[in-house]
């Protein structure tokens, strides 16, 4: 399962964070909960769940995506700790920043929610608790946010073992969904193109019977098809992620996400000895030429 | 004489905004935006262009333009400077610039561009191409100014860069914005005394000065496994910094504002206190 997930150099995952925070924050409910940059005596309420209003909103929130999609909920618990809140929100929005398919494929298959440990009914220690779509506490486990190899081998068993995925799949393979699925992995190029395209309509509420299937799937060519409808679901959530506001800018400004697609360089030159990705192929080649020259 | 103002980069990244936030808000006297970052292909405004104008407006603070990619240097006027000016001209109208800087050196020869200004021929053609183009731009914004930029190799003579720029000014009737962390790295890089440097470099000319830090290369970088010193702006002003602008303020009879330089990307959670204290520190010299 592990298989494609890089060790990207620090600096890199340095650079990419700024956005990903920004995705973080539409993808992750109640994400500012983390994401106070100076204290907010309100963050610390809310964190130790002494206050009521902001948590129950995101809670709220996630409860009704829920309900309306069947699907589970991952309750990241928000840390009482300043500091640790702010640990956190940095390995979350490092995940964010380039995630691998495996990662990006568990952070479709659920609805994510910060949450106060109170609220969730997170057992001492736990970092993370599986909700039903009920808002039920089914499981909590301590997930290490801070590399994509961790999370994958945390989240993995915590929203899939003691057949959980395998239930919620079933519970949402109907005969139309099975008959998609199959003409998904058929040899009819118009009939796949169909299927695709109702499956990545219906993601939200088939996403349990894509991801089974996609992990069931026996050869490469079917876990290819698979794996680019879930790929689009990713696509789909970071841009809808996208209309969701940033907080605590300076003087009160707000500001867009833009997409990766809609950036002409995701680097462009500031003066600030930055090198974009043509200045750095060169920096190579120079590099090069001197080890050359030696 | 009225102290000079503190300035403050801008750049368009929501995270960096957040957690300059209390500074931008609470000390900054002026912003500091480089246009290039908010332009998509063919200069057109970018994605986060409208966020920065209306950000701007919400501050009610005064900007200051910063460009790299003009090349200065590049003789003449081609298509793509037009083009480069013509989006100055269109962002000073929406930003209404106190003044505009630009890098030193050159970005485009012959069709070909680099990301970062490159070192120039200490020559009468070069002083005379830089100047060109600085009235150019001075047609757009009046007050302009250009920035020692910091070369990891010069074509002249290290020590003797300062009598090119001030050649330049002379012959472009313009201001300087003096780099201290640009002088500080190229100085111990090339093996300069940086006061010497400093001292022959004609201060009346100064209209604006940047301070900010930067890192030690990596000795992987290089087949001898040489470090060098980089203006990469990701920490806090070196002490050698804070000496040469105690040293340079009062040299600079025409200075209108201090830039407290920080890239986005570098400034982590743990890295906000050491940047505040900068800033402090640098409101503190300037009263």
């Amino acid at each position: 399962m592990t298989s494609s997930i890089p060790t990207p150099a620090n600096r890199d995952v340095v650079v990419r964070v700024s956005a990903a925070t920004a995705l973080a924050a539409g993808l992750v409910l109640g994400f500012s909960l983390l994401a106070s940059p100076v204290p907010d005596a309100r963050a610390d309420d809310a964190a130790a769940g002494e206050t009521a209003e902001q948590v129950p909103a995101c809670l709220t929130q996630a409860l009704a995506e829920m309900k309306r999609t069947g699907a589970p909920g991952i309750a990241i618990v928000v840390p009482a700790e300043r500091k640790d809140r702010s640990a956190l929100r940095d390995s979350v929005a490092a995940l964010l920043a380039e995630p691998c398919y495996e990662v990006q494929e568990l952070l479709v298959e659920a609805v994510w929610v910060c949450a106060p440990a109170k609220q969730v009914g997170a057992k001492p220690g736990e970092t993370a608790v599986l909700l039903d779509a009920e808002g039920r506490r089914v499981a909590g486990a301590v997930i290490d946010f801070s590399s994509q190899v961790k999370f994958v081998e945390g989240i993995g068993p915590l929203l899939h073992g003691e057949k959980r995925l395998e239930e919620r799949a079933k519970a949402v393979r109907t005969k139309e969904v099975k008959a998609d699925l199959e003409k998904l992995l058929g040899k009819d190029d118009d009939a796949r193109s169909a299927a695709a395209a109702r499956l990545t309509e219906a993601f939200p509420t088939v996403r349990a019977a894509v991801i089974q299937a996609r992990i069931d799937a026996t050869d490469d060519d079917a876990a290819k098809r698979l794996r680019q409808i879930v790929s689009l679901a990713w696509y789909r959530v970071t841009v809808a992620a996208a209309d969701r506001p940033m907080s605590a800018l300076p003087f009160g400004a707000s500001w867009s996400y833009a997409p990766r697609e809609a950036r002409a360089d995701p680097c462009p030159p500031c003066g600030m000895a930055r090198v974009t990705e043509t200045t750095r192929v060169v920096l190579v080649l120079l590099t090069k030429e001197e080890t050359k020259a030696k | 004489m009225t102290p000079p103002l503190l300035g403050l980069n801008v750049a368009p990244d929501a995270v960096f905004l957040s957690r300059t936030r209390r500074m931008l808000e609470e000390e900054a006297d002026f912003l500091e935006i480089t246009p290039e970052t908010l332009w998509a292909a063919g200069c057109a405004p970018g994605p986060h262009w409208d966020d920065m104008v209306a950000l701007v407006a919400k501050s009610a603070l005064p900007v200051v333009g910063h460009g790299v990619g003009l090349s200065l240097g590049t003789p003449g006027i081609d298509a793509r400077a037009e083009r480069w000016l013509a989006a100055i001209r269109r962002d000073h109208a929406a930003f209404h610039f106190l003044w505009y800087s630009e890098h030193f050196g050159f970005a485009g020869a012959d069709n070909a561009w680099a990301a970062l200004p490159l070192p120039l021929p200490p020559t009468d053609e070069a002083v005379q191409s830089v100047a060109a183009r600085l009235r150019r731009l001075r047609d757009i914004v009046p007050t302009v100014a250009f920035e020692n930029n910091v070369g990891y190799a010069t074509l002249g003579a290290p020590s003797s860069e300062p009598v090119f720029i001030n050649a330049i000014c002379s012959a472009a009737e313009c201001g300087l914005l003096l780099d201290l962390h640009n002088v500080h790295v190229q100085c111990d890089n090339l093996g300069v005394p940086t006061d010497a440097y400093l001292a022959a470099l004609d201060l009346s000319n100064v209209i604006e000065i940047h301070v900010s830090g930067g890192s030690i290369s990596d000795p992987r970088w290089l087949a001898s496994g040489r470090t060098m010193r980089l203006d990469s702006h990701d920490g806090p002003v070196p002490p050698e910094v804070w000496t040469s602008l105690a040293w340079a303020l009062p040299r600079c009879p025409n200075l209108r504002g201090v830039v407290l330089e920080r890239i986005d990307g570098s400034l982590g959670e743990a890295d906000i206190p050491a940047h505040e204290a900068d800033v402090r520190r640098l409101r503190e010299m300037l009263c």
